[in-house]
């Protein structure tokens, strides 16, 4: 998987490398000075003459420079290479978390998949930029350092060669010591997060309630477990780099011992001496810092992991081969609802053998109590989710044939909750659509009678609206109504579109609803499907169903089942109009 | 570990250049978190102390072992009991380092839980009404990652502790040998004492502008994934991921200027102590010919040269995470609002406050209640009401009369601009923390459950016996519904549990409200998302249970019909109030709202051929 994100950042790898191996030289050099400054300065014999000295001194400068400016080119690009991967993965993975069943969702809160789509990503956005210039830069400079070894003595290149071989072997059997505990933190940070979200949500519902003492007791458990999961992965994570420097002080160690040996031979001078000390120190920066990476390593690929495990969840939900619908946006459909049996969890039947069917350009009004599967019915539609048995065809044609998008590029719907995006009101109405003209949005904000709401807004479309508010709920719904409007899908769903309103912006939905209804410049009207508790929303009904308990309790034209006073629907007439009598 | 923060109030362009306020920094707030666990803090100072120190002694025996070899020392011990003692030295900080990295993450994992306590304990229990937090992804950021950046400033004292502690030691042993060539490690230094603090400055920018950026990011995705439905439903995945890449794209560029900016910090650094070592090969060129200075003198500066140049770039990193840690409080400071300095790091977090004391609900009265948006100017004006134990009172109006704005006020959910509420004679200090049970207890517009069993959430750490929950429940109308959630009242609702409808929401946050038997009942629209029979039921069984006092939103007839009093509001004001008679003889206005009423309740005689 990491592959396939690397591979358009090649050329990028390749600029990076040049830097590095340009780095690499400038480091290596700088031992040798120093060897030839003190063989030059302190042997027996005749000293060098001062200026030989001071241009040694002045070349180690310019070696630690030239070095430094390259680290800095080298950084620039591995950071670019790491981000534009990440924002890659980061976009797949929420095209495909999009995608995915509606269970998957419901199953998770939006705080969850911030930590799965952000958090995880962000972790892998560090190892990725970090990876190659510490892996691989260390990597150039200890090959370096052992070549320079071996031409300079080949007892020396050998023993470090045979030494960074068992440290290089010690690392890689370590690396897997500690990836489990980073799963347990991320997990504790995902719990806390989900937790936290809700509380945030329901601050006013915990206050005004007295509350308070129960979320800081459900809080501290988990606060505990995170501050738990730190320490232990922390101490962990201190063994590797234990066992990296105890092989670095060893690695410095045979360095020394051998030089000495050499040395009290004649066989090298002092100044060698310093210098296989100066290279066996400068290996244990690349083994440090492989040693570091690694347990990043481990970091990110515990993020990996999870990733992968959002990758590789498959939509059970899928496209089907097209049904050439898409010319036929906003033609009304006949719809027809056929033996449909439904279960969210595959269990608890919430659809039980429901037929229904309404005619192209007809208004069905679905009443039943709450729970009654009225908008499992909607969501079956809009293929939300699948029926286990029957199924769902627009006309006639099964809605598992057409692509998604296809399908709900026909149908508009309602609900009684709108999410708004912290984004401009454009935005918002459109859903980033900027293909809609200003001048339609305006017109449909007025024939909404949002026309006063939207001239009070200071920078009209531009202007920011925010989840936290700004918008009283019939003005989000208003807004939700503008979707549909601007979409002019065949096929209307209204959920319980005007439960939450007041009377007055009943009415306005009442007005908005006419000119939604009404047959479009000569075309039919649109088909419309609306589910409501009251008995208002449905008077506009050409045919009525009513659900109980799953099952289809009634269904008929309406003026049929009004005149016939044994019909429920009849009754329910009669309940809401004994309310409205009394 | 260190997470990036984010944030999104500084986004807004009027804030950018606001410098941190002066009253919250960083370092009085870390001294307090350090007097919350002393001894271990201590302990962990000490331990890296010595971490730090005990690489002075290889770089000592080093010394021994190259004057033997250029044979200038005469030899006490053999050079290969030097080169034993020296490899054993080497060893000695590997131990330390294990204790002291244990004692310091178990002192930084304690007090960040502990500032996390504190911030959601003040957030429960202060007093007044509380700011928005934001949006549950900022609140996110502030509980996570300004309190890791908070802490990490104070990891940052240790490791500069350390490096303070070898420094002056290495200086001392320098000097003593050589002071000259000392000089070639001190000038360094006082370099980039100064440099540094310039670099940190930019840095300071950038993170800042890339934090922003960051938190667009994570704020999106956390809007889409709440909105994924609707996303759906309008097909507009690929304009929403359009959206995400632009702003992944502006997150890239700001993050990368960053990151070059630190490491140009870093190579800055350890340039420095390349620098150094040039220096004293100058330095030293002279006397190493003389003599006066010998080739152990020389690999012993080498030893030390390199820490001890970065100790003033630790002092630099430790001002540039003071800095962030800095906005990090500041970010927090404006998430709670009014909390004074100490509540976040306190030792324990706020708790519930006794109440005023108050005799059982008689009367209740609202005295000019004023309680306007500040941003859109909406709300309340002027409002007065009495009710007596036992009484209903209906609020009704249009949308955007102010009816919501009202109860929550009321309750101290808002921040009121004048008025007074007035129990039994008495006025309420602060309705935030009085008007809650046992005396007041609340149902919003839309109601939010907990993932936790159902009756967690109705009961809600209030005590309430199994009798009350019964009670709760049939008040509520939600005991048909309790047979079919799989396990009645243990079913595990919320976002990762059962999900329950709307009104089946709405009626479990009525049962929350009917669990600690309040004296006042304050409902929001509390039947809207109700069918017929359910919301009559609902309102029957309320009625029933008899001398209920009640403040209620409603524009249901059943409602209408049982209040004592019905207040209409337009535009923030009572215009009209009184029974349902003298309303419906009176007030033209509420005339027109009864009559759209009754509309919405379903005659059919308001039924019209559809329209065209």
């Amino acid at each position: 998987m990491l592959k396939t994100y690397l591979r358009p950042e090649y050329p990028r790898m390749a600029v990076l490398a040049t830097f590095l191996a340009a780095g690499t030289g400038a480091q290596l050099i700088a031992p040798m000075i120093v060897r030839m400054f003190i063989d030059a300065a302190a042997a027996g014999g005749t000293p060098a003459p001062l200026g030989h000295l001071y241009s040694l001194a002045a070349l180690l400068i310019l070696a630690a420079i030239t070095a430094q400016l390259l680290q800095i080119g080298a950084t620039y690009f591995s950071e670019q290479l790491g981000w534009s991967a990440t924002n890659r993965m980061r976009h797949d993975l929420a095209r495909h978390c999009l995608d995915l069943d509606m269970a998957f969702h419901t199953a998770r809160s939006p705080g969850e998949l911030i930590e799965r789509v952000d958090g995880d990503v962000a972790a892998l956005a560090a190892f990725f930029s970090q990876f190659i210039l510490q892996i691989v830069g260390g990597g150039l400079l200890l090959a370096g350092i052992l070549v320079t070894l071996w031409f300079n003595d080949l007892r020396m290149g050998a023993a470090l060669t045979a030494f960074a071989v068992v440290a290089g072997l010690v690392m890689h059997r370590i690396r897997g010591l500690a990836a489990s505990r980073f799963e347990r933190v991320r997990q504790a940070f995902s719990d806390f997060s989900a937790f936290l979200e809700e509380r945030i949500l329901g601050l006013d519902d915990i206050r005004a309630n007295g509350g308070g003492g129960h979320v800081m007791s459900r809080l501290q458990p988990r606060l505990q477990e995170l501050a738990d999961s730190n320490v232990v992965a922390a101490r962990r994570g201190q063994w590797i780099f234990l066992v990296a420097s105890g092989l670095f002080s060893i690695g410095f160690g045979l360095a020394l011992a051998l030089g000495v040996f050499l040395q009290q031979r004649g066989e090298i001078t002092i100044g060698a001496v310093f210098m296989f000390m100066q290279y066996a120190g400068m290996m244990a920066v690349p083994i440090l810092t492989i040693g570091q990476q690694l347990q990043q390593f481990q970091n990110a690929t515990a993020s990996l992991t999870r990733i992968r495990e959002v990758l590789t969840m498959a939509p059970t939900l899928v496209d089907g081969p097209g049904a050439g619908w898409s010319d036929q946006r906003s033609a009304a459909p006949q719809v027809d609802f056929e033996n449909i049996e439904f279960a969210y969890d595959g269990r608890t039947t919430v659809l039980n053998d429901v037929s229904l069917s309404v005619g192209r350009g007809e208004i069905l009004g679905l009443l039943g109590r709450t729970g009654s599967g009225k908008t499992t019915l909607a969501r079956l539609l809009f293929r939300l989710y699948d029926p286990q048995g029957g199924r769902v065809a627009l006309d006639g044609a099964d809605i598992r044939q057409a692509t998604r998008a296809e399908l709900r590029g026909r149908i508009g719907l309602v609900t009684q909750d709108i999410q708004l995006f912290d984004a401009t009101i454009r935005e918002n109405a459109t859903l980033f659509d900027p293909s809609v003209p200003d001048a339609r949005l305006v017109e449909v904000f007025h024939d909404l009678g949002l026309g006063p709401w939207f001239a009070a807004q200071p920078a009209g479309l531009e202007t920011r609206l925010t989840s936290a508010g700004g918008l009283s709920a019939g003005e989000a719904q208003l807004l939700a109504f503008a979707r549909v409007f601007l979409k002019d899908p065949g096929l209307v769903i209204l959920d319980e579109a005007s439960s939450r309103l007041d009377p007055a912006t009943d009415r306005l939905i009442e007005l908005a609803l006419d000119r939604l209804l009404k047959p479009r410049d000569g075309r039919p009207p649109r088909t419309t499907i609306i589910i409501a508790h009251k008995l208002s929303t449905v008077r506009r009904a050409d045919r009525i169903a009513i659900l109980d308990r799953g099952r289809v309790l009634e269904a008929g034209r309406r003026t049929d089942l009004e005149a016939d006073p044994s019909s429920n629907f009849a009754q329910l007439l009669s309940t809401g109009l004994t309310e409205v009598m009394q | 570990m260190t997470l990036d923060l984010l944030d999104l109030e500084a986004a807004r362009p009027s804030e950018v250049d606001l410098p941190p306020p002066p009253r919250q920094t960083a370092f009085v707030q870390g001294l307090r978190i350090a007097r919350a666990r002393p001894g271990l803090l201590a302990l962990s100072l000490a331990l890296f102390a010595l971490f730090y120190a005990l690489p002075l002694i290889p770089g000592l025996i080093q010394r021994e072992i190259f004057d033997t070899l250029s044979g200038r020392r005469p030899a006490g011990l053999d050079v290969w009991s030097l080169v034993a003692l020296w490899m054993g030295a080497q060893l000695s900080p590997l131990a330390a380092s294990y204790f002291a990295n244990w004692c310091f993450v178990t002192f930084t994992s304690l007090t960040r839980q502990m500032m996390r306590a504190n911030m959601m304990g003040w957030m429960m229990f202060a007093r007044g009404p509380r700011p928005s937090p934001g949006t549950p992804g900022e609140a996110l950021s502030r509980f996570r990652d300004d309190v890791s950046e908070t802490i990490a400033f104070i990891e940052g004292w240790s490791e500069t502790f350390g490096q303070m502690v070898f420094a002056s030691l290495a200086l001392v042993i320098m000097w003593r040998i050589d002071p000259l060539v000392t000089s070639a490690v001190i000038a360094p230094m006082l370099l980039v004492v100064v440099i540094t603090q310039r670099i940190t400055a930019g840095i300071h920018k950038y993170s800042r502008v890339a934090r922003e950026a960051e938190a667009r990011v994570t704020s999106f995705v956390g809007e889409t994934f709440a909105a994924v439905q609707a996303i759906r439903v309008g097909a507009a995945e690929p304009r929403v991921l359009a959206r995400l890449d632009r702003l992944n794209a502006e997150r890239r560029r700001t993050a990368v200027r960053h990151r070059v900016y630190v490491t140009l910090l870093d190579t800055f650094g350890s340039g420095t102590s390349s620098l150094a070592f040039g220096l004293i090969l100058l330095l030293a060129a002279g006397a190493m010919r003389s003599g006066r200075f010998t080739v152990g003198d020389f690999t012993l500066f080498a030893a030390y040269v390199g820490t001890a140049t970065s100790a003033p770039r630790w002092l630099g990193r430790l001002l540039a995470r003071k800095r962030t840690a800095d906005v990090a409080l500041m970010r927090i400071e404006r998430m709670l609002g009014d909390a004074p300095l100490d509540v976040v790091t306190a030792a324990t977090p706020p708790s519930a406050r006794p109440a005023e004391p108050a005799g059982p609900l008689e009367r209740l009265e609202v005295r000019g209640l004023t309680c306007r948006h500040a941003s859109s100017g909406k709300g309340v004006t002027g409002v007065d009401f009495t009710l007596h134990r036992g009484q209903v009172l209906i609020v009704t109006g249009r949308v955007g009369s102010g009816k919501s704005t009202l109860l929550r006020g009321l309750l101290g959910l808002l921040p009121i601009d004048a008025g007074e509420v007035v129990w039994n004679d008495r006025p309420v200090e602060d309705p935030a923390t009085f008007l809650i049970p046992p005396r007041c207890a609340y149902t919003p517009q839309s109601p939010r459950l907990f993932t936790e069993s159902l009756r967690d959430n109705i009961r809600m750490g209030s005590g309430a016996s199994d009798e009350d929950l019964a009670r709760a429940v049939r008040l509520a109308v939600l005991d048909d519904d309790l047979g079919r959630l799989g396990q009645g009242l243990d079913t595990l609702v919320g976002t990762r549990g059962v999900t329950l409808s709307g009104g089946q929401i709405q009626r479990a946050a009525a049962a929350r409200m009917f669990a600690g038997r309040p004296d006042l009942l304050v409902l929001d629209d509390a039947s809207s998302a109700l069918d017929v029979r359910t919301e009559r039921a609902f309102w029957d069984r309320l009625f029933a249970e008899g001398g209920q006092t009640c403040i209620a939103v409603s524009h249901r007839l059943e409602a209408y019909r049982r209040a004592d009093e019905i207040l209409l509001l337009d535009d923030g004001r009572v215009v009209a109030r009184g029974d349902l008679r003298t309303l419906l003889a009176d007030s033209p206005l509420f005339r027109e709202v009864w009559h759209e009423t009754l509309q919405a309740s379903g005659e059919p005689a308001a039924d019209e051929p559809r329209g065209g």
